[in-house]
């Protein structure tokens, strides 16, 4: 079972991630975070929109990224690899520039070592291997001191 | 200089204690070796042939005498009595042992010093100009603006892990000292009749594999929006850098792909999505930094006996002549100038320097300049405010010292990566090269009659001594398991930035301290009333040291 850190503690995750999308959007469980490329179908996005998050790789085409996408509650992103620095980037312009309001969650081949930075580009929440070394994260996301710039 | 503020050293403190943690934890066999990689990286820690190297940041190269004992000490008790000044105005260490590394960063903290992002995929120490602030040409004091840029880049979340590292340099004089052009990205400060301060944005420069002069971007970004303006560049860069290639993944491969316009479009793009969250500078944060850079207590001088008493004494001393005319500079202030501490010394690997000297200078920057020494990328020292006065007696100290080597600017004053000796990127050796050639031309007549030279010597393509940008420069590469050197020659470093143009085949090493005697040769013969080396080399080409070289070597 996934670690789930959000702000700076460890928490019971509500949301379940699922890795390929269904055919029938209703099949999915509420709190369903969802393959991007499985939400092509906008009409049904006004019933979905409350209870299904969307999750894509860092890589992720900014057009894909559409006003519908960020009125969604939990937006995943899925790293495939801790030296790929194009997360925090996306991160800070999923916060500033698209406004994405809801959680934004990071989850993936991450180093704990970099959380803190995840978390001062915009990033809420992490999901980390089961074995991964709470005390270490916690650590990281308490200790790291915030920029002054 | 900065100073730092009690926020700056809990900062550095918090940033310790985790790495601390961090290597801790690596040496628990908690984080494997590559995941430790970054991390140690962007601290400063290399693993290097013999023991790991740990490379200490000097912000564009101002370094108080506290600092220097504190280098000093270190280098003293934990590395064998040296350390290396790099052409980046840092400090390196080779042989300080690993479980040693945690006690001397907390030292290193204490006098307000870190390696942080001295290495690494980030952004780098900031250089610049080693006479800023004194030079006679300088249109602004770049260093309030280095600080504020290494203050932004400090920890900066977004860009710890680019697609490569990243460097930026800035100037704030008409003749570029800070190599602006060679960088990831150049600044220069200019000041607008109407629009007040900017910068030059120049980018895409950068040496190593693909030597590339950078390309301007902007003409004039006003200082209120050069973070912002920073900010897009590092954005579109870390979104579209190539990351599959190392060797591809430098700015200038991005911007050599798309074109310096297209660049630039998305640049600007990202400027105007940044400056929508109303981001632009607070215009007393700079004020505020300018405070630490005022003007120290000179002392009001009488510069015309100052200059009586200095003229008796050159002709009386022939040997402080020689120095004052070389290794001393102009200065903005009347009565004061400039002092360069070579590190060239005959015998000594380029830039090395030991704690009898550092502890010296120490001691000499508190007695002569204000208490604050500069390193140089040319891997020497800078004491900036000597009063006249002071000169002979600080030159007959350096004399001592063996810092006084009068050749600043010469063929002498090799620009040296470590090379071999210590780095395991290295293909060939390079300081057994530069003492070789500094051998070779001891005669200081000849070094004298040859003038104004740069020769940089580099061992692997990494081309860390900028041998690209030197009139004369040798790269080592490995040719099957046997080293060979290859010359290059024409490049300049300044306004007129040029990369050197390849001689021809490669040289072994015992066969270059003769290549180099029959270049220089060519340039007695071929040189016309006053002309430079490279001014010669301009108007003739390269075939005539072609012909002469390969007329006898090959």
């Amino acid at each position: 079972m996934p670690i789930f850190i959000k702000g700076v503690e460890p928490l019971n995750d509500p949301w379940v991630f699922v890795e390929t999308p269904l055919d029938d959007y209703r099949e999915y469980p509420w709190f369903s975070v969802v393959p991007l490329h499985g939400l092509a179908d906008k009409s049904q996005w006004p019933l979905m929109q409350t209870w299904i998050g969307a999750w894509f790789e860092v890589g992720v085409e900014y057009p894909l990224l559409s006003p519908s996408v960020l009125e969604l509650p939990l937006l995943n992103i899925t790293v495939n690899s801790y030296a790929d620095g194009r997360v925090f980037t996306l991160a800070q312009h999923l916060k500033t520039v698209m406004g994405f309001r809801g959680e934004l969650r990071v989850s993936g081949n991450f180093l704990i070592d970099q959380m803190a930075l995840l978390r001062e580009c915009g990033v809420d929440s992490f999901l980390l291997p089961d074995d991964a070394d709470i005390e270490h994260a916690l650590f990281i996301l308490k200790q790291t001191p915030a920029r002054t710039f | 200089m900065y100073l730092y503020t009690e926020h700056d050293r809990q900062d550095l403190e918090a940033r310790r204690l985790i790495f601390q943690r961090q290597l801790s934890r690596h040496l628990e066999g908690k984080i494997p070796d590559e995941e430790f990689r970054p991390i140690r990286l962007q601290q400063g820690l290399y693993l290097q042939r013999h023991a790991p190297m740990l490379r200490v940041a000097v912000p564009y190269g101002m370094i108080s005498s506290q600092q220097l004992r504190t280098v000093a000490r270190i280098a003293q008790e934990f590395d064998r009595g040296y350390c290396h000044i790099t052409t980046r105005q840092n400090v390196q260490f080779n042989w300080i042992a690993m479980p040693d590394i945690a006690r001397v960063l907390e030292l290193f903290a204490e006098a307000d010093m870190h390696s942080i992002q001295t290495s690494g995929n980030c952004i780098r120490n900031i250089t610049s100009d080693a006479f800023a602030g004194i030079a006679n040409d300088e249109v602004i004091d770049p260093r309030p603006y280095c600080e504020l840029i290494r203050q932004w880049s400090l920890g900066h979340p977004e860009f710890a892990y680019l697609p490569r590292k990243f460097k930026i340099a800035i100037t704030g004089s008409r003749h570029d000292r800070a190599m602006i052009q060679a960088h990831d990205i150049g600044l220069r400060l200019q000041q607008h009749p109407q629009k007040g301060v900017g910068f030059q944005v120049i980018v895409g420069g950068g040496l190593g594999r693909t030597p590339v002069i950078g390309s301007t971007l902007a003409m004039f970004i006003p200082e209120r929006d050069i973070l912002d303006y920073l900010t897009a560049i590092l954005r579109v860069y870390n979104q579209h850098g190539r990351r599959d290639n190392k060797y591809k993944a430098r700015i200038k491969i991005l911007v050599k792909a798309l074109g310096i316009d297209q660049f630039q479009r998305q640049v600007t793009q990202t400027w105007q999505q940044i400056r929508q969250q109303g981001s632009r500078l607070d215009p007393f944060l700079i004020k505020t930094l300018a405070k630490h850079f005022s003007k120290p207590e000179y002392v009001p001088t009488d510069a015309e006996a100052a200059a009586l008493n200095l003229a008796y004494l050159k002709q009386r001393d022939p040997d402080f002549n020689k120095w004052l005319t070389r290794n001393t500079h102009a200065h903005k202030v009347p009565g004061y100038r400039s002092v360069t501490l070579s590190l060239k010394s005959p015998g000594n690997a380029p830039g090395d320097i030991s704690t009898t000297q550092l502890t010296a200078i120490a001691q000499l920057a508190d007695r002569y300049s204000f208490g604050i020494a500069r390193t140089t990328h040319e891997q020497n020292l800078v004491l900036a405010d000597v009063h006249i006065d002071d000169l002979f007696e600080l030159w007959q100290i350096l004399d001592q010292l063996s810092l006084a080597a009068p050749t600043i600017g010469t063929l002498q004053d090799i620009i040296c990566c470590p090379g071999l000796d210590y780095c395991s990127l290295a293909n060939t050796a390079s300081i057994p090269l530069a003492k070789a050639i500094q051998k070779e031309f001891a005669n200081l007549d000849f070094v004298y009659d040859i003038g104004a030279l740069t020769f940089n010597i580099s061992g692997c393509m990494n081309a860390c001594a900028h041998h690209h940008l030197a009139n004369i420069g040798v790269l080592g590469v490995d040719k099957k398991g046997t080293p060979f050197y290859q010359i290059s020659l024409g490049g300049q470093k300044g306004n007129a930035s040029s990369i050197g143009s390849i001689l021809g085949p490669a040289f072994a090493e015992r066969e270059i301290p003769r290549a180099v005697r029959l270049i220089l040769q060519t340039y007695l013969t071929r040189r016309q009333e006053d002309e430079t080396f490279i001014d010669t080399f301009s108007r003739i080409g390269i075939q005539p040291f072609k012909e002469s070289v390969y007329a006898h070597i090959h």
